[in-house]
């Protein structure tokens, strides 16, 4: 693992990362278009410099002062639609085995 | 039930705000007391029905005892003898339904014996409603706290935002806030804002940890054939999934908990960012940590006991902390790594 001896990269740990609306943007945005095409497993590398960006640059949710706007209502209303359009294949979560 | 549902979003959540917040337009504070603690043992329940009977005499017993625990008894040893008794019942249970097997397991390969496994299920939120009581019978015995009723005790260990995943709350951050009059009623900020945590929670957990998750479990699923660089994407992928997972789940947690009022502790504060492990523990499951340090590590004497029984202490408290999180060798090596890695911290 740690000398990296292999590099290869089976396709089904890409299409882990394949959401079909993240795949739906890809196809009708043509910079993405490109960029998906262009880079392989894009979308992988896409989620994990994301998360590792968000997890080590974005403030705490206790830490947001919360003031109702519309942007706010906006940003509920997307994720929880999206969320609540996604359910099909949710999961438990980890700490409910301890 | 899953906050992650239709049947949580769409039908169980509504209604238990509806019909919380018309029994309190009544005035009928006791009343809604009740329900919010039916509609709880409803949601726990949904799980397996027979859980029911653990958690309700898990609740009646303890709240009997912390009774005991506030009479005036001059004799010192008696109360004390009561809450040793109470500790002694909630590890007994805990042990039953989590350790049993697992201390069998090497009885059976040490002794060379063959005694049958129980194979219990485990209830669920089990390690949360103990602990949180153990915490509720200490806090009696210090004579911490207040008068409260059978209600307002079984709504501090049930209700359903902090029951099956934490954080694990004390008396004096909830009871409090269910008693005061002004939080029997909608809040529009309050509950604006317990929409926003709750969707934001939603989205991490069913869009970053749940897709991470499909990387993880394929991964450790075909291990041995991983190349490295694959090898790599999985352990990221694993660390990417915890933390979304817990994360998503604790804001959904003080989401709900906002649109009732009721404001739980912070139990998740950016712990990537930390630059040191006492750092991280004081960031990751901020709840589990202020119990293993106000209940088990002040008293066996914190650091005041001299360096030797300090570093003793802190083995006593991250051993717990590992086994509290499974009942296996691992878990404990991983408490015991994590002490290590601690001690080593000031040398590096």
């Amino acid at each position: 693992m740690f000398c990296l001896s292999t590099y290869n990269i089976r396709e089904e740990i890409y299409q882990c990362f394949d959401l079909i609306e993240v795949l739906f943007l890809e196809e009708n945005i043509p910079f993405l278009y490109y960029l998906m095409s262009a880079i392989k497993g894009f979308n992988l590398w896409i989620f994990i410099c994301g998360a590792f960006f968000i997890v080590t640059n974005f403030r705490n949710s206790k830490e947001i002062e919360f003031r109702p706007t519309i942007t706010k209502a906006l940003i509920t209303i997307v994720f929880m639609v999206w969320s609540v359009l996604s359910f099909a294949e949710v999961s438990t979560f980890l700490y409910f085995d301890f | 039930m899953l906050f992650n549902s239709y049947i949580f979003v769409f039908l169980y959540l509504p209604l238990v705000l509806l019909g919380y917040y018309i029994i309190n337009y009544f005035k009928q504070y006791k009343i809604s007391n009740v329900f919010l603690v039916i509609m709880s043992l409803v949601f726990y329940g949904y799980f397996n029905h027979s859980y029911l009977l653990i958690i309700c005499g898990s609740i009646s017993i303890n709240f009997l005892i912390s009774k005991i625990l506030q009479w005036n008894s001059p004799k010192v040893y008696i109360k004390k003898t009561v809450l040793v008794f109470g500790i002694f019942v909630n590890v007994a249970i805990i042990f039953y339904f989590k350790y049993y097997d697992f201390f069998l397991n090497n009885i059976n390969m040490l002794f060379g014996k063959a005694f049958e496994l129980k194979n219990n299920i485990l209830p669920l939120g089990i390690s949360f409603f103990t602990f949180q009581q153990i915490s509720y019978l200490i806090d009696s015995y210090r004579g911490e706290t207040g008068n409260y009723t059978f209600d307002e005790y079984a709504i501090f260990v049930s209700f359903f935002p902090q029951l099956i995943a934490g954080p694990i709350v004390l008396h004096n951050e909830v009871i409090p806030q269910f008693r005061s009059k002004k939080n029997r009623y909608i809040i529009p900020e309050n509950f604006s804002k317990g929409m926003y945590l709750f969707s934001l929670g939603m989205f991490k957990k069913v869009l970053l940890a749940d897709t991470f998750g499909k990387a993880a479990t394929y991964g450790f699923g075909t291990i041995e054939t991983l190349s490295s660089i694959e090898a790599w994407i999985v352990a990221w992928s694993y660390t990417f999934q915890l933390y979304f997972d817990f994360s998503g789940y604790c804001d959904m947690a003080i989401g709900i908990g906002y649109m009732f009022n009721i404001i739980l502790p912070q139990n998740f504060n950016s712990p990537y960012k930390s630059t040191s492990i006492t750092e991280f523990w004081s960031r990751w499951h901020m709840s589990l940590t202020r119990f293993l340090k106000t209940y088990i590590y002040i008293p066996l004497g914190g650091n005041r006991k001299g360096k030797i029984r300090t570093y003793i202490n802190i083995l006593i408290v991250y051993l717990v902390s590992g086994i509290w999180h499974g009942a296996n060798w691992t878990f404990l090596m991983w408490g015991g790594g994590t002490r290590d890695l601690e001690l080593l911290e000031p040398a590096v």
